[in-house]
């Protein structure tokens, strides 16, 4: 008796280039009656606002200084922007699954172990 | 009562219902054996704080637990982190239950790992060792024999400057070496929107055999449309600049090349270590040249009672031989320094020059650059450095019976 689920994809958006993480805020159509427009695009909004914050190049200079400077050394004792910001997407995704998402049986999967080549939220169905 | 879920999910996969999806980190061993009793997942010390205090009522409660879990599992999706699943369960049975099983040990690429999956690498390991023993055998050389009399006859910073620049040089190369370099993890597209290929050799073969291949994703990059091609090995379709490496059988972001002398794929991950690296060690190449032959011409002009090139040369043998050697050296390093700070100033990767060069064909090139140099080798050297995909140290997560009905896209 196995349990099907449905994954629905949010796909990446290149269009503003390679190296820009950003995630396309077409609405799927299988969320109609779960999950309003808005909701949905106010989360994809954030998380494109994170990434976008966290791969500006004048916020990691100093991170990327530092560490040739230091021989590779400075990243064992102090956190790079990057992984602050990451963790700060991670977060901002477990309050969204547990506020909004989880109420109508859907998981916003972590997007790392899709390499940021989409965003899927999984319906149990 | 998260811990309890836990349990619940590990004894679903075992009565054949699932609850397995790609958010739940709680599922921490592998089920490739499964001849052990739920008893032993289910035992008091492995639980905590369980209500569970009989074995022999196991099996009901475990059904009880099962129903009700299955329908609030939906609200507690929360995502723990491993490792504190590891500590809620000590493993007072290490013998009955099966040993879980990190990814690394499973990856299914040509790659070698190290360091219990802190170090990978590829698999020809001889060019590797050859390339650091020509970085450390004439700077330990220099070292060594030139540079005391450097030490005493010029500036004692000389010395110093060289030896950062080594150890900078080394620490590049081997963060470089050792580091995963971008590779994208398989099967996240396993089952890809197929196209209806006709072949007409099926005909003559008499077959009718459904050669379908998958349809190629168009994407919109800065207004242009670049096609996305699907990777049968890795089972993704694979984003812009991404290559697949056939030396490492893997998928890598933004693939520069694959070097056979520091044995690994260089790619968005390690490229500034790359750079860094032969940077350095054309660096500290013309550092050696310079100074072995300010060595040899001081001694030279020092010649008493006359000069003679040959003394000189005797006085400080290592000195000259270094002179060659650095001077063979400089051309190999030093040329690789400088195509690689083109490609670094147009932003583009040797696989898209390499492919421009074929292909006579410059219109794509610079799609994904910059239209400034300074821009372009900003972004380069200043990018942040992304996690790394592969999850190498984390447990393997089954993912148990799973009918995955369908993915919907929104770009469909």
């Amino acid at each position: 008796m196995a349990e099907p689920t449905e994954f629905i994809r949010i796909e990446r958006d290149y269009s503003l280039g390679d190296g820009i993480t950003k995630f396309s805020l077409e609405y799927p159509q299988e969320l109609h009656g779960k999950i309003t427009e808005e909701q949905l695009r106010y989360t994809v909004m954030t998380i494109n606002d994170i990434m976008h914050n966290a791969e500006r190049l004048s916020n990691n200079v100093f991170d990327n200084v530092m560490e040739i400077l230091t021989i590779y050394l400075w990243p064992m004792f102090f956190s790079t922007h990057y992984q602050r910001s990451v963790k700060r997407l991670m977060s901002f995704i477990d309050d969204e699954n547990k506020n909004v998402y989880n109420k109508h049986g859907l998981t916003i999967a972590n997007p790392i172990k899709s390499a940021f080549l989409f965003v899927s939220s999984l319906h149990r169905v | 009562m998260a811990e309890q879920q836990d349990i619940a999910l590990q004894t679903f996969n075992e009565l054949g219902l699932t609850a397995s999806d790609k958010v739940s980190k709680q599922q921490e061993s592998s089920f490739e054996n499964l001849d052990f009793s739920p008893q032993d997942i289910l035992s008091p010390s492995s639980i905590g704080a369980s209500n569970v205090t009989d074995g022999s009522t196991l099996l009901p409660s475990v059904h009880e637990e099962g129903s009700t879990l299955l329908n609030s599992s939906k609200e507690k999706r929360t995502t723990t982190s491993p490792k504190k699943t590891q500590e809620r369960y000590p493993t007072s049975k290490p013998s009955s239950r099966s040993k879980s099983q990190r990814n690394y040990q499973v990856f299914p690429g040509r790659n070698r790992f190290f360091c219990g999956g802190r170090v990978m690498t590829s698999r020809e390991y001889y060019a590797f060792a050859l390339a650091l023993i020509l970085l450390i055998a004439p700077c330990a050389l220099f070292g060594v024999f030139t540079c005391p009399w450097i030490w005493f006859n010029v500036h004692i910073a000389v010395p110093i400057v060289y030896a950062y620049l080594f150890v900078l040089a080394l620490a590049s190369m081997l963060r470089t070496s050792w580091t995963d370099p971008g590779i994208i993890p398989r099967n996240l597209d396993p089952s890809p929107p197929l196209d209806d290929f006709d072949d007409r050799h099926s005909f003559a073969y008499g077959t009718t055999l459904d050669r379908r291949i998958p349809v190629v994703k168009k994407v919109v990059v800065k207004d242009h449309i670049v096609d996305l091609k699907y990777c049968d090995t890795c089972r993704i379709y694979r984003p812009p600049r991404a290559s697949h490496c056939r030396q490492c059988d893997n998928c890598v972001e933004n693939e520069d090349h694959h070097c056979v002398w520091l044995n690994n794929c260089i790619g968005r991950r390690n490229y500034r270590p790359f750079f860094i690296f032969i940077n350095t060690a054309s660096v500290l190449c013309l550092y050696t040249l310079g100074f072995s032959i300010y060595h040899v011409i001081t001694l030279y002009l020092q010649g008493d009672p006359e000069r003679n090139f040959l003394n000189a040369v005797q006085q400080a043998p290592v000195s000259f031989a270094l002179i060659i050697l650095c001077f063979i050296l400089m051309w190999s390093v030093g040329g690789l320094t400088g195509y690689h700070c083109y490609l670094a100033l147009s932003g583009v990767t040797t696989h898209e020059q390499l492919r421009a060069n074929i292909m006579r064909d410059s219109t794509d090139i610079n799609l994904f650059s910059y239209n400034s140099s300074i821009r372009n080798l900003a972004y380069i050297l200043c990018r942040p450095t992304t996690k790394s995909f592969l999850r190498r140290r984390k447990p393997v997560e089954v993912e148990g019976d799973r009918q995955l009905r369908s993915v919907v896209t929104s770009q469909e």
